[in-house]
């Protein structure tokens, strides 16, 4: 399909853009100059001279990368370039590392003491079907994209930003369960001011099993969702790196 | 001037002056990245060129901005194209561009004066 293979990967080996930006741009790189050149053959160019003349118009000089570069960056990943790859590699799996365990250690405690759950807000409910919510997105989405066949799934990254959104609203649940229940120990201390004490004491109780099991559950569901981001990153490079050897 | 109240100043002619002539392209109809650099180059009869290099950057910032609005379709064995279209505040966008342009073209000529023949 492209005759321009070897400028197509010369380009994606200088295109730091993150993924699946930098997928989509060399997609759209690669039809632009296909169609380019079939415009120049029809106008009755030679296959050299389309070839030239396409060449010619695709001059993609480094300062043209670096302003796409810009444009796709985030404010976090514009901090991260200025580490060098090696540290940025190091840096997040140290990270992702931490996340895990911090997230091992906390569900762990979170599902082996039962007392959390009978101490939680009623609000932690919603959480946990936010997180089976997550759970099963993920599940289709994973078995779209690690097992075979997945070559025909027409967009990897569909519905991989609904399990990040999923673990802000699980993050928004579990807070606002605990302001309602402060809300509702407020007007108990109104009504039965000797009992502050324990009805306070009663309330932290309760906001910290609300706020461990939600936390846990968030990130849990963040997890999830940066190994699936990751592996729909991972198939729309593939994609890509497959139209510029075609 | 409605909406973001564009002025085009000296300083700033490269942005603007390549913002119009996009987005004028795009207010003909849908196109795809090559398709505007040929029709601003047809239009102008070859005076204004876009290099891609220079294009695919702007096109993607206007885009970011919701100026305009890109695309992919699917067509088959040809694989995925991408196509922008202009987005109604695009559109609003252009207008107070052509008014700023004007404007700046107008004062520009007050100064430097009309051609004498």
């Amino acid at each position: 399909m492209n005759g321009f293979s070897d400028v197509l990967a010369e380009t994606a080996s200088r295109l730091t853009v993150p993924e699946p930006a930098r997928s989509r741009i060399l997609l759209e790189l690669a039809a632009d100059m296909g169609d380019l050149y079939a415009a120049y053959m029809d106008r009755g160019r030679s296959e050299a001279q389309a070839r030239a003349a396409v060449l010619e118009h695709f001059d993609l000089s480094d300062e043209s990368l670096r302003e796409l570069v810009r444009v796709h960056d985030t404010p976090l990943q514009g901090m991260l370039n200025g580490l060098s790859s090696q540290a940025r590699s190091r840096w997040e799996r140290l990270v992702l590392g931490v996340v895990v365990v911090g997230v091992t250690i906390a569900l762990g405690r979170a599902v082996f003491q039962g007392g959390l759950l009978a101490s939680a807000s009623f609000f932690v409910w919603p959480v946990f079907a936010g997180g089976a919510l997550a759970l099963g997105v993920g599940a289709v989405r994973i078995r779209g994209l690690f097992w075979p066949g997945t070559s025909g799934l027409r967009n990897p990254s569909r519905g991989v930003s609904l399990i990040l959104g999923l673990a802000g609203i699980e993050v928004f649940l579990g807070f606002t369960g605990v302001w309602i229940e402060l809300y509702r120990t407020a007007l108990r201390l109104t009504q039965a001011p000797g009992e502050s004490l324990v009805l306070l004491v009663g309330w932290l109780e309760l906001a910290s099993a609300t706020l461990t099991l939600t936390l846990s559950i968030a990130l849990a569901t963040t997890l999830l969702w940066f190994l699936v981001a990751g592996q729909a990153g991972a198939l729309e490079r593939q994609r890509a790196a497959l139209l510029v050897k075609q | 001037m409605t909406g973001k109240g564009v002025r085009v100043e000296p300083q700033s002619l490269a942005k603007h002056f390549n913002e119009a002539l996009i987005l004028a392209s795009l207010e003909g109809g849908p196109k795809h990245g090559y398709q505007l650099a040929l029709d601003i180059e047809e239009r102008s009869h070859e005076r204004f060129g876009f290099k891609h290099g220079t294009l695919y950057p702007i096109l993607h910032k206007l885009e970011k901005e919701g100026l305009i609005e890109g695309a992919w379709s699917d067509e088959g064995q040809r694989g995925k194209r991408k196509q922008y279209v202009l987005t109604p505040d695009g559109s609003r966008y252009l207008e107070e561009l052509r008014m700023s342009w004007k404007d700046l073209m107008e004062r520009f000529v007050g100064v430097i004066g009309e051609v004498k023949t």
